[in-house]
């Protein structure tokens, strides 16, 4: 995706603020005496804890404004990160306590008050098998589903029993519009999660599709035709994505994101093309056509200017050229002949998706697509092994900063591509990028 | 600087900045 610095900075101001608020608003007005600094310290860690708590149902909410100046991607690494954060913030509220002033253990004693020390303990206990379900949900085997459900409903938990303990404990928080504040905040985060959960599944009800037409592509993908059921489609920009659900109720969590490859001049017939990579992808090819189908957006800021101003070159690999597909129909449909390069990466030739029809579009559009394969066939006279910044100063334009870079593919790829075009001196605004791995 | 670690640092400098304002908070009120 295209960042905009200026939108950025905006939303980092806009987050310190909202994360120190809460805290600053508890030592506003007539307060109690203050103790001491490790105290006030772990205190402040709780609040701004809770406070990132209750603004991850911000980042998880796919605002299309935010999203669309820093990308969804970008937004979930964030909710990631601050996730972390978070958690280790709260966790260090207590642990703090405890060390420093060890009288602060009744608060775990359900002989003192047993409500207190259940709740207490359970909010703990919530928090880690939040962050451990989701930095391990693959070596732990658990479904995306699943994991989606229990991680939305732990995090709620943890806000409503760090809010209640907030009230509990009064001791900033003892006067009426203090704790409206976080009650609002709670609300707030509730209404969030609903909208997410609930009123965006709703608005999809009205907008069903069908699926026409499931083909099989190349090395274990498939490609879902998806036609407008009593609508006239999806406007969309190419190289965005959607969530898609599968069946005849939008509400399940059984939602995953997806490119979609089709040309954005055709809203009525929307392609999204699916390698066998998670336990959903890999049963996409099993649909039949006539299945329900809900999608929710499109999404992404991975998008090429309309105008043909600049040439563009698209450095991918493997299924991250579905977005790419979206964009070269796209422009074959507008009949836009700015200048194109494709560095396509795969592990053979059979894994190269669309592998005929780039050939078509290369003759229909000011394209150049290479091919670099870690097997080649038997008399491959093409490039071979992976895409490496070796490989792409051969193919760059001899200006690099004449041309937009798109950039979308595995990890290690992209870890190399991106510094090294921005070595080349490429602005960091003309790296559009977009991990697949966004959940 | 790749957008990836754009946004890895932009999330570590979120989280120290946030860290350090909570302390400096926290002397400030104590030593009052």
């Amino acid at each position: 995706m295209k960042i905009s610095l200026v939108h950025a900075a905006g939303w980092l101001v806009a987050y310190l603020a909202l994360a120190v608020a809460p805290m600053v608003v508890a030592y506003a007005g007539p307060v109690p005496a203050p103790r001491g600094f490790w105290v006030e310290f772990s205190v402040g860690l709780g609040f701004v804890g809770l406070a990132m708590m209750a603004l991850q149902f911000v980042l998880t909410g796919r605002f299309r404004s935010v999203a669309a100046s820093v990308g969804l991607d970008s937004m979930l690494q964030l909710h990631r990160q601050l996730g972390l954060a978070a958690f280790f913030f709260i966790l260090a509220h207590p642990l703090i306590l405890f060390v420093t002033e060890p009288a602060y253990l009744a608060f775990l004693d359900p002989r003192v008050n047993l409500p207190r020390a259940v709740a207490l303990s359970l909010v703990m206990a919530g928090l880690v098998l939040l962050i451990a379900t989701t930095l391990w949900r693959q070596p732990m085997r658990l479904s995306y589903e699943w994991w989606r459900s229990v991680h939305g409903l732990l995090a709620l938990m943890v806000t409503f029993i760090g809010v209640v303990h907030v009230l509990q404990v009064g001791h900033y928080v003892s006067t009426f519009w203090k704790q409206v504040l976080w009650v609002v905040i709670t609300g707030g985060a509730l209404m969030l999660l609903v909208n997410t959960r609930i009123i965006k599944p709703l608005r999809m009800i009205r907008k069903p599709w069908r699926v026409a037409e499931v083909r099989v592509e190349r090395g274990d993908a498939w490609t879902l035709v998806l036609a407008p059921a009593g609508h006239a489609g999806l406007r969309f920009a190419p190289g965005q994505f959607v969530w898609l659900t599968l069946g005849e109720s939008p509400f399940t969590a059984q939602q995953h994101p997806f490119s979609i490859s089709s040309s954005a001049e055709r809203p009525a017939r929307v392609h999204l093309t699916v390698r066998a990579l998670g336990d959903f992808s890999a049963r996409v090819g099993e649909t039949l056509p006539g299945t329900t189908a809900f999608i929710e957006g499109p999404y992404g800021a991975f998008t090429p200017d309309p105008q043909p101003s600049r040439g563009i070159t698209f450095v991918v690999g493997g299924v991250g050229i579905t977005p790419v597909m979206s964009m070269l129909r796209t422009f074959r449909d507008r009949g836009d002949r700015r200048p194109l390069r494709l560095v396509y990466g795969n592990p053979s030739l059979e894994r190269a998706l669309f592998y005929d029809e780039l050939a078509e579009l290369e003759r229909q559009l000011d394209l150049q697509v290479v091919h670099v394969v870690e097997s080649p066939p038997a008399g491959w006279d093409g490039e071979t092994g992976r895409v490496t910044p070796a490989l792409l100063d051969r193919f760059l334009p001899d200006d690099p900063r004449a041309h937009e870079y798109f950039v979308c593919g595995p990890e290690p790829m992209m870890d190399a591509v991106e510094p090294h075009l921005r070595q080349r001196g490429v602005p960091l605004t003309d790296i559009y990028s977009e991990r697949f791995h966004i959940v | 600087m790749m957008l990836h670690e754009f946004i890895r640092r932009f999330g570590t400098a979120l989280s120290i900045a946030i860290l350090l304002m909570v302390a400096l908070i926290a002397w400030l009120r104590a030593g009052a």
